[in-house]
C-alpha cells in the first residue's frame, strides 16, 4: 500500500513538473492545443490518482482546476493574463496540497477556498457544457479501490463489503442454471427501462490494477435503480479457457434519480477508462421503441457483442438514444466528450506523446550507486593489474598491452556512463525557481518573471537537491534586493517588469549556474558604509569593487535597511556560499550599477567524486582536496617562526598562518618533526582563513571517489571521508574547514569535533 | 542426545568458532560475510587502539577490530597467517581480525552455560555464555557490544 502510495507521489512530482513546465510554455506564449492538453492530462492524472486514495482536498482541488483547463481546451477561455495568473497560482497550490497530502499535514483551507472559487468562477464565466463544466463539486464520486490493506478512506461514501451479496458475484451467476440462448448473438443491448443502459467488459488490467466490478455497480446504484445482469457467454469450461482473461459480461441499467445526469455516471467509470470496454447507452425517453423487449427474460437478456474483453470491435447498437463509446485513446479524447478521459490511470505510468518522458525508467538510487560503486572497483582492479603487469619480467608481449589499453579505456568510459546515470536535468530545479520569482515578487510588490536557459544541463541528482535551498535564497534576494520597484523601473525607462535569468551550462567538467537580475546592481557606497558601520571593514582600507562585493558574503551583513518578511534577516548570502563551498562549489559575483547583478555559481559534476592532492604522512596516504588549496611550499621555502609551545606560524608578507602538522594532528606520530624538512600545503576554508597543513610528501593530484565513512564506523574528526586509490589501499580524505578551526583552537579533539558543515556528506 | 522439540530452548543454531590466542570463541554463523585473509589497512586518526584501521572490500570501507586487544587479551601483530572475519553487525559491516577460523557448529541453545560470575566487566559485556564442545570452551561472543559504541571515548 505504501509502496503505491509513493509511487502515486512520485509520479505527482513528474506531473506537476510538466503542468508547470506547460504554464512556462503558455506565459512566454510559446504554449500550443497540445501544451493545454498536456496539462489538462497531468492535473486529471493527480485527480485520479488522488481519488484512489481518498485525498479529497486534492480531488476537489484538480477537479476544479481541470475544468478550466479544459475551457481552454475547448477554446471557451483565452489564455489571458488574469487566467495564467490564477493558473500558476492554483498550480503553486497543487503543489502544496500534493506536499500536504504526502506529508499527512493539513494547509488552511481558506486559501485553497479562495483560488477555488476564483477558478470556478473562471469556469462558470464562460458557461461551458452543462455536463461536466457545471458540475457541482460534491458529485464527484471519488471511488475506493480494495488494495488489501488497511486504508483510511476518510469521507468517502460507504461503499460496503465488497462481497455483499446484493452484488452479482461472478461465480454465483455462473452458476445459474436454465440460460436460454446465452450465446445467441443479439440484435443489440435488451433494455427495457427507462434510463441508461450500460454494457461493462473489464479487461484483466482492470483487476490487475485494484479495481473491483461490484465497488463500481455500488457507486452506480448510489445514483440511482440499478439492475445488474451478468453475462456469462463467454465463459469458457473450468480447465478449458485461458482463467487468467476476464470473461464476464455486465449489462447495467439504471433509471437515474433526480439531478444524475450522464456525467455523473461517466465518473463512476472515470478510474478504470481504458481498462474495460464500456458502452454506454441513453434512452430518450421510457417510450422509446425496443426492439429487443422481445424476451421476457429481463434478467438474462442476450448479451450485446460483447462476449470476452478483446471484442473491441464497434458493437451495433440500437441508436435509439444517444450513443457514447469510451476508449483508452492515445491521441486524447474527443473535443465533445462530456467527459474528459484520463489519458493515464493510477498505477500506469503516462504513455502521453511526451516522448522524453516514455523512453526513460524508474531506478532506485540505491541499485544505481551500487552500480557506481562497482564500477570504481573495476577501475581499482584495472590500475592494480596494470601495476602487476609492470612487475612481471618484460615478457608481456604487445597484445597483452594492447588489451589492456583498451581496458583501461573501456573501463574509464564505463565509469562515466554510470556517473550520468545519477545526472538529472536541472528543470525540476529551475521550475521550482519559478515559483518562488513569483512569489517573492508578489510579497515585495513588484513584478518579476523568470527566464530560464540551458535547463537541459545534466547535474548529479544530489548536487540539484541539495542547490535547492542556496538557490532559493539566492532568487530571493535577486527580486527583493535587486529589483527595483516598478516605479523606479518606469522612472529609468526599463521593463516595468523585472528579469531574472537563470542559466545552467557545462565548463570545463564543471556546471556553472548563472543567477543574473536586469535591477539596480550592488550600491557599493552603501554597502561600504553599512560595512563599516558594522565593523566589517576599516573608513581608512582600500577597497577593490569587487572586495565590496564580496562582502557581501560576509557573515552578518544585511543592506534592506528593513527587515523584509523575505530576506534581510542577516543569513543571506554568506550561508548561500558556505552551502556552496560544501558542494564543492565556487561563488563569484559580478554587478554593474544599473544594469543588475550575476552571480555564478561553479560545481563539480558529481558529489561521488572530489579532485584532490595526495600526499603522504608517516606513510599513511592522505587526500587534500584541491578546492580548498591555495599554494604549495616545498620543503624549507617558508619561512617558519615559532610560538610558544610547538605552535608554529609561516610567514606569508605580513599574514601569518598557522600550520598544522598533519602527523601530529591525525596522531600518526607522538613527537614534532622539523617542519623544515615538510612540505606546506596552504588551505584557505569557507571562513576565508588560512593555514598550511605539513605533509611529508607530496605525490599527485588525481580525481579520487568518496567513499563515507559513517557507514560502517563513525565520523572522525579531521576526516571527511576515504576514498581508495589505485594499489587498492585506503587513503583518508582531510577535512580542511576542521583542520583551519582546530588549528586556530589548538588542536585538542574536542575542537574537533566533527561539526554540520563538513565538506563531504555523502558516500 | 535425545531431541526435545516441546522445549523451547532446544532451538538449533549454527555457529562458527575461531581462536584468539589459545582460546576459542564463537558466535552465531548469520552475521558471517566471508572469511578474508589479513590485507593492510589503513590507519584511522583518533579510533580506539583496538580499531586497527580501514580495510577495502571489494569498494566497501569497513574497519577491522583486532578482537584479542578489544576483550583484553593482548595486541595482536597481524600477519599473512591471521585472517578476518567480516560480519554484518546491526546494519555495519566490519572486519573481526582473529588468527584462525576453526568450524562451523550446530549448537542447541540450551546447551548455552551462562558466563562464569567473574570480575571483568569486558567478560560479562561481552561473552554471552559458554559452550563445552569435545571438552573445549567455546565462548559465544555478544557481537553487538564488541563493536565501537559512538559514545567511546576516542584515543
Amino acid at each position: 500500500m505504501s509502496e503505491l502510495r509513493d509511487l502515486f507521489f512520485q509520479e505527482c512530482d513528474d506531473l506537476l513538473e510538466s503542468l508547470s513546465s506547460g504554464l512556462n510554455d503558455l506565459d512566454d506564449a510559446s504554449g500550443d492545443a497540445e501544451t493545454i492538453n498536456a496539462m489538462f492530462r497531468a492535473v486529471h492524472s493527480i485527480k485520479g490518482g488522488a481519488g484512489a486514495f481518498g485525498l479529497d482536498a486534492l480531488v476537489a482541488f484538480s477537479h476544479a482546476f481541470e475544468n478550466v483547463m479544459d475551457d481552454l481546451r475547448a477554446e471557451r477561455l483565452q489564455v489571458t493574463a488574469d487566467t495564467l495568473a490564477l493558473m500558476f497560482t492554483a498550480g503553486d497550490h497543487l503543489s502544496d496540497l500534493v506536499d500536504a497530502a504526502r506529508n499527512g499535514t493539513e494547509i488552511p483551507v481558506d486559501t485553497a477556498d479562495s483560488i477555488l472559487s476564483d477558478l470556478e468562477l473562471l469556469s462558470q464565466s464562460v458557461g461551458g457544457s452543462p455536463m461536466d463544466v457545471n458540475t457541482p463539486e460534491p458529485d464527484f464520486v471519488p471511488l475506493a479501490m480494495d488494495f488489501g490493506g488497511p486504508l483510511d478512506l476518510g469521507d468517502l461514501p460507504d461503499i460496503g463489503d465488497p462481497a455483499d451479496p446484493v452484488l452479482p458475484d461472478p461465480l454465483d451467476n455462473a452458476a445459474l442454471p436454465d440460460l436460454p440462448d446465452l450465446a445467441a448473438p443479439a440484435a443489440g443491448v435488451a433494455a427495457g427501462l427507462p434510463g441508461i443502459s450500460m454494457s461493462f467488459a473489464p479487461t484483466s488490467e482492470l483487476y490487475a490494477n485494484g479495481h473491483d466490478p461490484a465497488l463500481l455497480f455500488r457507486a452506480l446504484e448510489d445514483l440511482g435503480d440499478l439492475t445488474v445482469r451478468a453475462d456469462i457467454a463467454g465463459l469458457e469450461p473450468l480447465g478449458v479457457g485461458d482463467w487468467r482473461v476476464p470473461m464476464l459480461v455486465w449489462h447495467l441499467d439504471i433509471t437515474p434519480d433526480d439531478g444524475v445526469d450522464l456525467a455523473a455516471i461517466h465518473e463512476v467509470f472515470e478510474f478504470v477508462e481504458g481498462l474495460c470496454t464500456l458502452v454506454i447507452t441513453e434512452h430518450a425517453t421510457p417510450n422509446a421503441p425496443q426492439q429487443t423487449a422481445p424476451t421476457p427474460l429481463l434478467e438474462f437478456a442476450p448479451p450485446a457483442p460483447l462476449s470476452s474483453s478483446s471484442s473491441r470491435s464497434e458493437p451495433p447498437l440500437p441508436t435509439n438514444g444517444a450513443l457514447f463509446t469510451d476508449r483508452m485513446s492515445s491521441d486524447g479524447p474527443p473535443p465533445n466528450d462530456p467527459s474528459p478521459l484520463p489519458d493515464t490511470t493510477p498505477g500506469n505510468p503516462p504513455h502521453s506523446k511526451d516522448s522524453a518522458r516514455a523512453s526513460t525508467i524508474r531506478v532506485d538510487l540505491q541499485r544505481v550507486d551500487r552500480l557506481i560503486n562497482l564500477v570504481g572497483e573495476l577501475v581499482i582492479s584495472e590500475s592494480m593489474l596494470r601495476q602487476s603487469m609492470k612487475e612481471l619480467p618484460h615478457s608481456a608481449s604487445k597484445t597483452v598491452e594492447e588489451a589492456m589499453g583498451q581496458l583501461k579505456q573501456l573501463s574509464g568510459v564505463i565509469q562515466e556512463s554510470v556517473m550520468a546515470i545519477r545526472a538529472q536535468p536541472v528543470r525540476s530545479l529551475f521550475q521550482r525557481m519559478s515559483r518562488t520569482v513569483r512569489e517573492t515578487a508578489r510579497e515585495a510588490g513588484k513584478s518579476a518573471r523568470l527566464v530560464t536557459v540551458g535547463d537541459a544541463t545534466e547535474v548529479d541528482k544530489t548536487v540539484t537537491e541539495r542547490l535547492v535551498e542556496p538557490l532559493t535564497h539566492m532568487v530571493r534576494n535577486a527580486v527583493d534586493h535587486g529589483l527595483e520597484t516598478t516605479d523606479i523601473r518606469r522612472a529609468l525607462g526599463k521593463d516595468d517588469r523585472g528579469t531574472i535569468t537563470l542559466e545552467a551550462a557545462h565548463r570545463s567538467g564543471r556546471v556553472v549556474i548563472t543567477l543574473r537580475d536586469d535591477g539596480a546592481g550592488i550600491n557599493r557606497p552603501k554597502v561600504r558604509e553599512i560595512a563599516e558601520a558594522k565593523g566589517l571593514v576599516r573608513p581608512e582600507d582600500d577597497l577593490s569593487d569587487s572586495d565590496i562585493d564580496n562582502i557581501l558574503f560576509r557573515p552578518g551583513f544585511s543592506t534592506a535597511t528593513k527587515v523584509s518578511n523575505l530576506s534581510g534577516r542577516g543569513v543571506g548570502m554568506d550561508v548561500v556560499r558556505s552551502e556552496i563551498q560544501s558542494l564543492g562549489g565556487r561563488v563569484t559575483l559580478h554587478s554593474e550599477p544599473g544594469q543588475g547583478t550575476a552571480i555564478s555559481i561553479s560545481l563539480p559534476l558529481t558529489l561521488a567524486v572530489l579532485e584532490g592532492m595526495v600526499v603522504t604522512v608517516a606513510g599513511e596516504s592522505l587526500v587534500v582536496p584541491t578546492l580548498a588549496l591555495r599554494e604549495m611550499l616545498q620543503p624549507g621555502q617558508g619561512r617558519i617562526e615559532r610560538f610558544c609551545d610547538d605552535d608554529r606560524v609561516l610567514t606569508m608578507g605580513t599574514e601569518l598562518v598557522p600550520i598544522v602538522d598533519l602527523g601530529l594532528a591525525l596522531g600518526y606520530r607522538r613527537a614534532p618533526v622539523d617542519l623544515n624538512t615538510l612540505s606546506l600545503l596552504l588551505v584557505e576554508g569557507n571562513s576565508g582563513r588560512r593555514t598550511a597543513l605539513a605533509v611529508d610528501e607530496l605525490i599527485d593530484q588525481r580525481e579520487v571517489v568518496i567513499k563515507g565513512l559513517e557507514q560502517n564506523y563513525q565520523q572522525i574528526p579531521g576526516i571527511a571521508a576515504a576514498t581508495i586509490l589505485g594499489d587498492g589501499q585506503i587513503a583518508l580524505i582531510v577535512d580542511t574547514d576542521q583542520m583551519i578551526a582546530s588549528a586556530c583552537g589548538g588542536l585538542s579533539t574536542t575542537a574537533m569535533e566533527p561539526d554540520q558543515t563538513k565538506v563531504i556528506h555523502h558516500a | 542426545m535425545p531431541e526435545t522439540h516441546a522445549l523451547p530452548t532446544a532451538t538449533r543454531q549454527e555457529i562458527v568458532s575461531f581462536a584468539i590466542g589459545d582460546q576459542a570463541f564463537c558466535f552465531d554463523i548469520a552475521h558471517v560475510l566471508e572469511i578474508r585473509g589479513w590485507t593492510r589497512t589503513t590507519i584511522l586518526p583518533h579510533a580506539p587502539d583496538y580499531v586497527i584501521g580501514m580495510m577495502n572490500l571489494r569498494g566497501t570501507v569497513l574497519p577491522v577490530l583486532d578482537l584479542s586487544l578489544r576483550l583484553g587479551l593482548g595486541r595482536t601483530d597481524p600477519g599473512p597467517r591471521h585472517v578476518i572475519i567480516i560480519a554484518r553487525v546491526d546494519d555495519r559491516t566490519v572486519g573481526f581480525l582473529v588468527d584462525a577460523v576453526s568450524d562451523i557448529l550446530m549448537v542447541k541453545e540450551r546447551d548455552l552455560l551462562p558466563t562464569p560470575d567473574v570480575s571483568s566487566t569486558r567478560t560479562q559485556a561481552y561473552i554471552r555464555g559458554v559452550y563445552t564442545i569435545d571438552e573445549t570452551l567455546v565462548r559465544l561472543l555478544d557481537v553487538h557490544q564488541v563493536f565501537p559504541q559512538a559514545q567511546d571515548p576516542v584515543a
